[in-house]
């Protein structure tokens, strides 16, 4: 009786228990929904954040100390990463354009590849990464330290004091990074074009000069403006969410790092798509 | 032969009735029924007391008991399940931002571990309220902040310039309370004020506590687990134990609670309900409760019928 029960028991167990190809699906549902859940709550932070903007006078010692973290402590590493990407982009499609006879095109190849996508996408990945963990993990920490209490206490509301002027030093930085990045890869490009293709660097820039329109410049900043936004608000959310102590910390760091990452290219192909298709 | 008083588990942890306001003391926080749940756990199961003007209440708990949770709900930071916070005539659950912002002027927090910003010198924490709330000028802030200092007796133009990093921890825990008075509160809230500090520092937290109450007249609530301070700062001292108020009274009253639960927690015994969870029958001989370990040696003094094992 017992073991018929049992066995019967087990069956059902069986049948409950989902095959593997549901259990992925169901997994990518779930990761899918928080993606969804974290989008939305930083949203609302976001705008929350933007209706504290007419007190900014308030926050102008933290805006301006934000600003020396992100755009000065981010210049010489952003700046070395995109002279390296030009030099490397001039090596690849130089060796390519000689072959047909066309490396006249080189500067203008680099210069609306830079201008259009390299130079912001590579000052957000440099902010995310540099920038935005350490926010993430800097208000994670003043969450387990009680410090975010402590403000709320004194009836200082945290996204005034905290998140609105991180977003708006992203702001202020990131557009005039990607314009270093934009130049410096550009002139990677020029001197890789000058040493090993025999280019002049003055037919480099007026071949970028044909290439490149103000708008593509102009494109370029906007994305950048873009993204700023997403990474700290992002970096803001994941840390004022922090829970579970220094364990936490390290989890809003991380969570910050990769959601920065799928957002930004996301922000990215939304804005392309866009720009491309229909402007 | 002592009459024998069976502690069940239902009479361990009722919630204690509140008592009369007495002659001359008036109202100052009043809180009732107050519920609160996280998910599935019930944390604060109805909790009924009343803070007096002027006083001193600490509240005596152990681990996971919800001291913090009724700190949280009379800082304002959490809304309750059901029941009330009232302060004055400001019911804190429905409180408009603007009446909760004039609630926290008259409130000073003095949190665990000070919650001092990092990043800022000693003179942009304890100035913050005034600068961000009350927009005062900097020479005034300055002249505000030193006068705090002093008052928990620090040595004020030394430490203005230095981050929270390079203080100890009971210079950073009088930082805090520095900051906590910095607004001449009404309403000063403790959150284990000395918990990790050394006896000398204990003391002066203690005596600190003390002064303020008798030079700036507040009422104080303090959360703690530490008994020497407890019956040196208390007025009365309430003792929460799994999210009900089950014992409150002054210094002598409390002492003289036989309930189980208290008496293990002013004992510091390792045998009690608070750590084995177990109440048995009286004891035939002594006629006082006795207890076992689930695991005893001793099964005879346990009988089903009485053994009732704790929650959480």
């Amino acid at each position: 009786m017992a073991e018929s029960y049992r066995k019967k028991t087990t069956q059902m167990i069986e049948r409950l228990d989902p095959s593997p190809a549901v259990a992925v699906v169901e997994d990518i549902g779930r990761a899918l929904v928080a993606k969804a859940s974290v989008a939305g709550r930083a949203t609302l932070l976001f705008v929350d954040a933007c209706s504290h903007l007419r007190m900014v006078g308030r926050g102008l010692p933290t805006l301006v100390r934000q600003v020396e973290i992100a755009g000065f402590g981010s210049l010489m590493v952003l700046a070395l990463i995109a002279g390296l990407t030009g030099m490397i982009m001039a090596v690849q499609t130089g060796k390519a354009l000689e072959d047909y006879g066309q490396v006249g095109l080189l500067g203008g190849i680099i210069g609306a590849t830079f201008c259009r996508e390299m130079g912001p996408i590579w000052a957000a990945v440099i902010i995310l990464a540099r920038v935005g963990a350490s926010q993430a993990a800097e208000i994670g920490t003043m969450v387990v330290n009680e410090e975010i209490d402590a403000l709320r206490s004194m009836s200082i509301n945290p996204v005034r004091f905290l998140v609105m002027p991180r977003i708006l030093a992203l702001v202020i930085s990131m557009p005039i990074l990607t314009a270093v990045a934009d130049w410096i890869g550009m002139f990677g490009g020029a001197t890789i074009a000058s040493v090993t293709f025999h280019e002049s660097f003055s037919s480099f820039m007026t071949s970028a000069q044909h290439g490149l329109t103000g708008f593509d410049f102009f494109s370029g900043l906007v994305k950048s403006v873009v993204f700023a936004c997403i990474i700290g608000t992002i970096a803001c959310d994941r840390g004022l969410n922090t829970t579970d102590g220094a364990e936490g910390v390290g989890r809003a760091t991380t969570q910050s790092v990769v959601l920065n990452i799928i957002f930004v290219l996301l922000a990215d192909l939304l804005m392309t798509s866009f720009i491309q298709l229909w402007l | 032969m002592a009459t024998a008083s069976i502690w069940s588990k239902e009479k361990m942890e009722a919630a204690a009735p509140l008592s009369p306001v007495p002659a001359g003391k008036s109202v100052l926080i009043k809180i009732r029924d107050l519920h609160k749940r996280f998910g599935s756990r019930h944390i604060l199961r109805g909790i009924n007391v009343d803070v007096y003007k002027g006083e001193t209440l600490v509240i005596l708990g152990g681990s996971g008991s919800g001291k913090t949770t009724l700190l949280r709900h009379l800082m304002g930071m959490l809304r309750s399940d059901e029941g009330s916070v009232t302060v004055e005539t400001l019911n804190l659950n429905t409180a408009s931002r603007a009446d909760m912002e004039t609630y926290r002027k008259r409130m000073g927090v003095v949190f665990q571990g000070a919650a001092l910003l990092n990043s800022l010198t000693v003179l942009e924490n304890v100035g913050l309220p005034l600068v961000e709330v009350e927009r005062l000028a900097r020479s005034e802030v300055r002249e505000r902040v030193i006068e705090a200092l002093r008052k928990v007796y620090l040595p004020a133009e030394e430490i203005l310039s230095l981050k929270p990093a390079s203080l100890s921890g009971g210079m950073r825990k009088r930082v805090g309370i520095a900051r906590a008075i910095i607004q001449k509160p009404e309403i000063i809230l403790y959150d284990e004020p000395t918990t990790g500090l050394d006896p000398v520092t204990v003391n002066g937290v203690n005596e600190l506590t003390l002064e303020l109450q008798s030079t700036l007249g507040v009422t104080s609530l303090v959360i703690t687990h530490d008994l020497e301070a407890a019956f040196k700062i208390a007025d009365r001292i309430a003792m929460l134990y799994l999210g009900r108020i089950i014992a409150i009274g002054t210094k002598d009253e409390i002492k003289a609670n036989q309930n189980p639960v208290l008496q293990q927690l002013l004992t510091g015994s390792t045998h009690g309900p608070l750590t084995e969870g177990y109440v048995t029958k009286p004891d035939a001989r002594s006629g006082t409760a006795s207890y076992a370990k689930p695991s005893s040696t001793k099964p005879s003094t346990t009988t089903p019928s009485t053994t009732t094992p704790k929650e959480g």
